[in-house]
Formats: C-alpha cells, sequence, structure tokens
C-alpha cells in the first residue's frame, strides 16, 4: 500500500474514510471548476486586470486579414483567435515569465494549432493537434505557452490554424505557407513581447 | 430524508450554484458516496470493486460532485426525488467506467450462497490486518510525538477543523498549522517506511 497523502490523513484521523482534510481539498476543487465554469473568462479577471486586457486588444491589430476560406461550414462564423497575456493569473503586458492565453473561436473546425514567427524569423510552436471539443471551455484553451528565454523581445506574428482533421507540424507549415491548401482556415494575430 | 425534502429554499439555492448550499450538500452525502467507490456494490449476481487505491476514491468522489453540481445537472434536478441515491448511481457508473478504462473487469462473481451469507460487503481480512497494523503504528508514532503536535493532530485529523479553526483553537498562525501539518506528515510517512511490509493491492491482485 504506497504512504499517500489521503492514507497518511486517514491513519493520522484513526478513521479508514476519506478525512476531513482530503473532503475540503475535493470540496474545493469542486466549487472552483463549477464556478469557473460558470463564469465568463473575462469575469475572472480582476478590474484593473480587465483594463489591461480592454487596452492590449485595442492595441493588438490583426496585420492579415485572410479571405474567407469556401470551406468554413455554412452556418458558422468564421473562425477566430485573440490573444492575452497574463501575469499569475492578471491580464498584462506580455513579456517573459508571462502565460499566453488562446481564445478561439472554432467556427466548425474541431482541430487547432498554434505556432509564431518572430522578429529574427524563428519559428516557435506552441501545439498542434488540439481536439477543441476536449480542451476548450468557453472558448479558452486549456492550454497556454509560456513567455520565456526563447521569446525574444519583439513582435512576434502568431498563427492559428484551424482544421477539420488533426494536422501535424509539416501539414501545418505547408498551410501557413499556402493558405489556399482546402479543409482549414488560417489566422493571423500580432504579439508584442515587451522587455 | 432527502436533503431538499421541503425546502425549496435550499432547491433555489442549490439550483443558482450557491457555495454554501454546495458545500452543505457535498458534506451531507460525501461519506455515502465515498463509501461506495471505497467498497464497491452488488450487481444483481456480481460484486462491482471498490477502488483499489486510496488517491483514486479522492478522484473519482471529486469527479461525482463535479458531475452532479454541473450547471445543467442542477437545473434539471426539480427536489422531488431523493438527491443520495442520484449521487450514488454516478458514483456506481464512474467505478465500472473506471475498471474498464484500466482494461480491467469490474466484476467479481459470487455465488448465491456467499451473497446470503454476505449481508454487506465486507473487508477482505487481509486487508483489514493492513489497515490495523498500520493503525496500530501510526498510534505509537504520535505518542512519541511533543504534546503540542499530539493536541494539533487531535484538532485537524481526529476532529477534522479547518486550518482556520485549529489555528484559532490552538492559538497559532495558519501558517504553523501547515508546518505542522506536513511535520506530521513526513514523519509518519518515514516510520511506517521502515516498517512497512504492506504489499501493494496490485501486488497481491487482490481487490
Amino acid at each position: 500500500m504506497k504512504l499517500t497523502k489521503p492514507l497518511l490523513n486517514r491513519l493520522l484521523s484513526g478513521k479508514e474514510a476519506l478525512s476531513e482534510i482530503d473532503k475540503e481539498e475535493v470540496l474545493g476543487h469542486v466549487l472552483k471548476k463549477v464556478i469557473a465554469l460558470e463564469r465568463p473568462w473575462w469575469t475572472t479577471l480582476k478590474p484593473w486586470g480587465l483594463i489591461a486586457t480592454c487596452t492590449a486588444a485595442v492595441l493588438m491589430v490583426t496585420v492579415f486579414h485572410e479571405p474567407p476560406s469556401e470551406f468554413v461550414p455554412r452556418g458558422q462564423n468564421k473562425p477566430s483567435l485573440n490573444l492575452t497575456c497574463t501575469t499569475q493569473g492578471v491580464a498584462n503586458d506580455c513579456r517573459e515569465g508571462s502565460r499566453l492565453l488562446f481564445k478561439v473561436n472554432p467556427g466548425g473546425f474541431r482541430f487547432f494549432a498554434a505556432l509564431a514567427r518572430g522578429p529574427a524569423q524563428q519559428t516557435l510552436w506552441y501545439f498542434t493537434q488540439v481536439d477543441l471539443e476536449a480542451h476548450s471551455r468557453d472558448g479558452v484553451l486549456d492550454r497556454a505557452a509560456d513567455i520565456g528565454a526563447e521569446h525574444q523581445t519583439g513582435t512576434y506574428e502568431v498563427i492559428g490554424v484551424f482544421s477539420a482533421a488533426p494536422l501535424d507540424k509539416t501539414e501545418v507549415k505547408a498551410l501557413v505557407d499556402d493558405p489556399s491548401l482546402k479543409n482549414a482556415q488560417v489566422t493571423r494575430q500580432t504579439l508584442i513581447v515587451k522587455p | 430524508m432527502s436533503f431538499f425534502h421541503e425546502r425549496r429554499d435550499r432547491l433555489d439555492a442549490f439550483r443558482k450554484g450557491d457555495r454554501n448550499i454546495l458545500a452543505e450538500v457535498f458534506y451531507a452525502y460525501v461519506d455515502d458516496v465515498s463509501l461506495v467507490l471505497r467498497r464497491g456494490f452488488r450487481l444483481k449476481e456480481h460484486v462491482v470493486r471498490g477502488v483499489d487505491a486510496i488517491d483514486r476514491e479522492k478522484d473519482l468522489v471529486q469527479e461525482v460532485f463535479l458531475r452532479a453540481f454541473d450547471e445543467r445537472a442542477r437545473l434539471a434536478f426539480n427536489g422531488l426525488l431523493p438527491y443520495g441515491p442520484y449521487l450514488l448511481q454516478i458514483a456506481r457508473n464512474l467505478l465500472i467506467d473506471d475498471w474498464r478504462k484500466q482494461g480491467r473487469s469490474p466484476v467479481t462473481d459470487v455465488t448465491q450462497a456467499e451473497l446470503g451469507l454476505a449481508p454487506s460487503l465486507e473487508v477482505p481480512a487481509d486487508e483489514e490486518l493492513e489497515w490495523r497494523r498500520l493503525k496500530e503504528a501510526t498510534a505509537r508514532y504520535c505518542g512519541h510525538l511533543p504534546i503540542e503536535l499530539q493536541t494539533f493532530i487531535q484538532a485537524r485529523f481526529e476532529l477534522g477543523l479547518s486550518q482556520r479553526d485549529a489555528a484559532i483553537k490552538l492559538g497559532v498562525s495558519r501558517r504553523q498549522i501547515r508546518t505542522w501539518e506536513e511535520t506530521v506528515q513526513n514523519g509518519l510517512r518515514a516510520n511506517l517506511s521502515m516498517g512497512n511490509t504492506v504489499k501493494d493491492r496490485h501486488e497481491t491482485g487482490q481487490k
């Protein structure tokens, strides 16, 4: 029998049942998740964080605007991507140590990949083959990118690729280089990493 | 009697997702839910085994309440039916799914005679023995601790006081409570590891 914390807690409480400490922990997780799921994502930001997000949103400029794909399913919105940087859970400027959150509107596509091209034309891969049905809640991906040392200060082009099927890096790259390829939609956003 | 019986106010608060009511519901049913997950249950002439790891039990308890407290589930609950059986049904389904995910059969066949002899799902004897041995070792370990830690164990673990309440009761800071908690857990782990010859349930192939 592994001497895990729940087992130790039970032994210390003298009862074989779930200890009060474990119950507290479980309830805490449950309430946090249930309540977080019911709040729109922007309400989780503190007021000044919200102001920062709005400011960042205004400053964020879409540098490229792809022509609408004929493969966007009918009746669906066009897929879109919005970026927000947070520091310790609060929206803030993007700089080393921030977390980059992805808010997506799948527009009928199921899979998503994201990469960035930096000031020196270097490519940074964030993720590929993300199943949006499983990994986005209220449109916010449950995966975020940590802005680390690999992100030099400067302007990046963040490219989001929405597709009907999971694509590997080669396929994503081919689509980015030639968006006329079918059955996917490429979106681009600007990300400014500050010093 | 159901938590919501003739309590329209509770039902309304529950459906709105009021934190306090959700917490009350949780504490009203958590022991029953964890018991089903730990001990398993009968399904016609079969016995569905309980989880084989304490961590897993905790995870599944969390999953049961996450499903039950989901907004759609709350709104779908009309308060007329008893809430306990509803929660236990979620727990049973999760337990079966959990065994299946592990690629293992959730059920053990038992004969009618055995069922007749066993009025409830008993703890296997070897498991009972392991538990008793660990409990005795824990009591010995606690007996050798300074009196302040023994008082802390009584408040935090035996009485199940929250960190805040334990801090107030013992007249110390919450930080001190957290430090003691870690000290006691780590000390007990080290102590039991030295004399622990208990085999993992997986290794023994039993429940």
